[in-house]
């Protein structure tokens, strides 16, 4: 008990600042659960104010409402504490939006939360995973680029897989 | 200002690419090849990605081997059970062309399952045959013949004198398949095929001084294993061990048991047998310690990081379990045995015979509500089977000349 509240009083305040000029002020223990904050801390004489010009302050901060649950929860890791991060997971994507979800998406791989990416690349895996070709393309502004005949050969020849 | 969060975000190809699409299950993919030129190189020819994507298994599933009825012409006798369990679903075979499938018009033409192992599965016919097969993509390869050997007579082809299994070297990133000739044998003779390769090659270095078991094969991290037997009169039994890797068989020694309950001559259903369990080698033993009842079993684990040598350390579980008296597969699921038994039935144009999962230590079953099925006669084999990209023209060079056409 002691510890972890002599770890609170002394760990170090962060200033993330958004594209968007709102800043967030944030325990370092809680930021630097971003692969790219940590490795900002870590180089020597580092500020305590930092700028973030890619990331919007609404992502910045449902990102940084992940890193705080997920810091906490790893004083003291046991399987409850799993499980409750599970749960608490699933409903940080449950309800989500497409262009929510993409922007979360983009600025958690812009600051290295490899978990998080992870979560989020999840929800999106099983949103398209029903879907057709030219919805996936249309989804990830892809462009067909077989040459003429290509793709009815292939479609001809994996005609199972359309069924 | 302009509103971030109405500008449409487009997603970078590494996290499409890397994080998204490994994490879809193989039937999406089959469809997706269709989005682009590199999405079709990815998901046909990039061993990178396709093994990204197996480290997301998706649709787990047994793979259920039974006799089909002679008048269903169409049905191979190959089905997966549903993830949930709850649905038995036919395999489409047909499209195999020159393919040893299970012909129900000749008695006789069922065909041996060998092995499933990261959604490949691995068959023969009774005769020459031997095919490894992807069914999540379809692929398929019949291997070449296996080498001759010094009296190598039709006979001994005859998959009950043989002794196959299939496993994957992950070291060498290479699927292999190893044949022991005529293991009854004191010294019998093995060859094993190597995928990357295409060809089979004789082994020579420790082989068993001893006869190998059939039924009990165990394939444990890149190893296989079976129970052998030096001498039956004197008990004594031995763990025989080959490594995908190094291609070497092993003999290792059992543990400490004392097995002096058995009948020297007679089948004994108190044999040892080998299980995995939870990733680890296991043995089935039945002790005169502790096992008062003859179902009884004390399970030993082998600890996985010790030496080369016959000597191995073993571990043996506090609690005494039961093994079950039905018709065991080999298969566990969820650290339960898939098993079979016949029931009675009334009616004689249906199969009677039900398929359970059943928990050792417990002795609790699950019954699957599978059952009184019309076109089949009998289960005759159950492997645990997940869906994989895994490409078989990928390790032999790409013969299909299908993967990189699309790509330049």
């Amino acid at each position: 008990m002691s510890s972890s509240s002599t770890t609170t009083t002394t760990t170090r305040l962060l200033m993330l600042k958004a594209s968007d000029g709102v800043t967030f002020e944030v325990e370092e223990a809680v930021a630097t659960k971003l692969g790219a904050i940590n490795n900002m801390v870590e180089e020597e004489g580092s500020e305590d104010l930092i700028c973030l010009p890619n990331v919007n302050g609404k992502f910045l901060g449902m990102v940084l409402e992940w890193c705080k649950k997920h810091a906490n929860n790893n004083t003291n890791s046991d399987k409850g504490n799993d499980e409750v991060n599970k749960w608490w997971d699933k409903e940080f994507v449950m309800d989500l939006d497409q262009n929510t979800l993409y922007h979360l998406l983009m600025a958690a791989d812009y600051l290295s939360g490899t978990e998080l990416v992870d979560l989020l690349t999840e929800k999106v895996a099983s949103m398209i995973r029903g879907k057709k070709v030219e919805e996936i393309r249309e989804t990830f502004k892809i462009k067909s680029d077989f040459l003429p005949g290509q793709e009815e050969e292939i479609r001809k020849k994996n005609s199972w897989a359309f069924e | 200002m302009e509103n971030v969060e109405n500008i449409k975000p487009s997603l970078s190809d590494d996290v499409i690419e890397l994080e998204i699409l490994p994490k879809l299950p193989p039937s999406s993919l089959n469809r997706f090849k269709l989005v682009s030129r590199k999405w079709y190189s990815l998901i046909t020819a990039d061993s990178y990605f396709i093994t990204l994507s197996h480290l997301h298994p998706h649709s787990n599933s047994l793979l259920v081997i039974a006799i089909p009825r002679a008048n269903k012409p169409t049905n191979f006798g190959v089905f997966f059970i549903s993830r949930d369990l709850s649905r038995l679903v036919t395999v489409d075979m047909s499209y195999m062309r020159d393919c040893p499938t299970n012909c129900p018009d000749s008695v006789g033409k069922i065909n041996h399952y060998v092995e499933c192992y990261n959604g490949l599965v691995c068959f023969t016919d009774y005769n020459k045959s031997i095919v490894i097969w992807n069914p999540a993509t379809r692929e398929s390869k019949h291997l070449p013949q296996p080498l001759p050997t010094e009296d190598d007579h039709f006979l001994l082809r005859h998959i009950g004198f043989t002794l196959l299994s299939f496993g994957f070297d992950e070291g060498g990133n290479d699927y292999k398949l190893v044949r022991v000739a005529q293991p009854w044998r004191k010294d019998p003779t093995a060859q094993v095929f190597s995928l990357r390769r295409n060809s089979w090659r004789h082994v020579e270095k420790g082989l068993p001084h001893g006869t190998v078991s059939h039924s009990c094969r165990v394939n444990v991290n890149g190893v296989l294993y079976w129970m052998g037997c030096r001498s039956k009169e004197t008990k004594d039994y031995f763990v025989l061990s080959f490594d995908l890797r190094s291609e070497e068989f092993r003999e290792i020694n059992l543990p400490p048991v004392c097995m002096d309950y058995m009948d020297d001559d007679e089948y004994d259903d108190r044999e040892p047998d080998l299980i995995k369990w939870k990733d680890s080698l296991g043995l089935l033993v039945h002790d005169d310690e502790n096992c008062s009842r003859y179902y009884d079993r004390v399970l030993w684990l082998m600890d996985r990081d010790c030496g080369p040598g016959p000597e191995r350390s073993w571990t043996k579980l506090g609690k005494v379990l039961r093994k079950p008296n039905g018709l065991w597969f080999g298969a566990i699921r969820n650290d339960r045995f898939v098993m079979s038994r016949f029931r009675s039935s009334s009616c004689k144009r249906v199969c009677n015979q039900e398929l359970y999962l059943y928990e050792p230590f417990s002795q609790l079953e699950t019954s699957l509500p599978i059952r009184e099925r019309e076109d089949i006669c009998a289960f005759t084999q159950v492997f645990d089977y997940s869906e994989s990209l895994v490409s078989l023209s990928l390790y032999t060079g790409g013969e299909e000349g299908d993967c990189s056409r699309f790509t330049h």
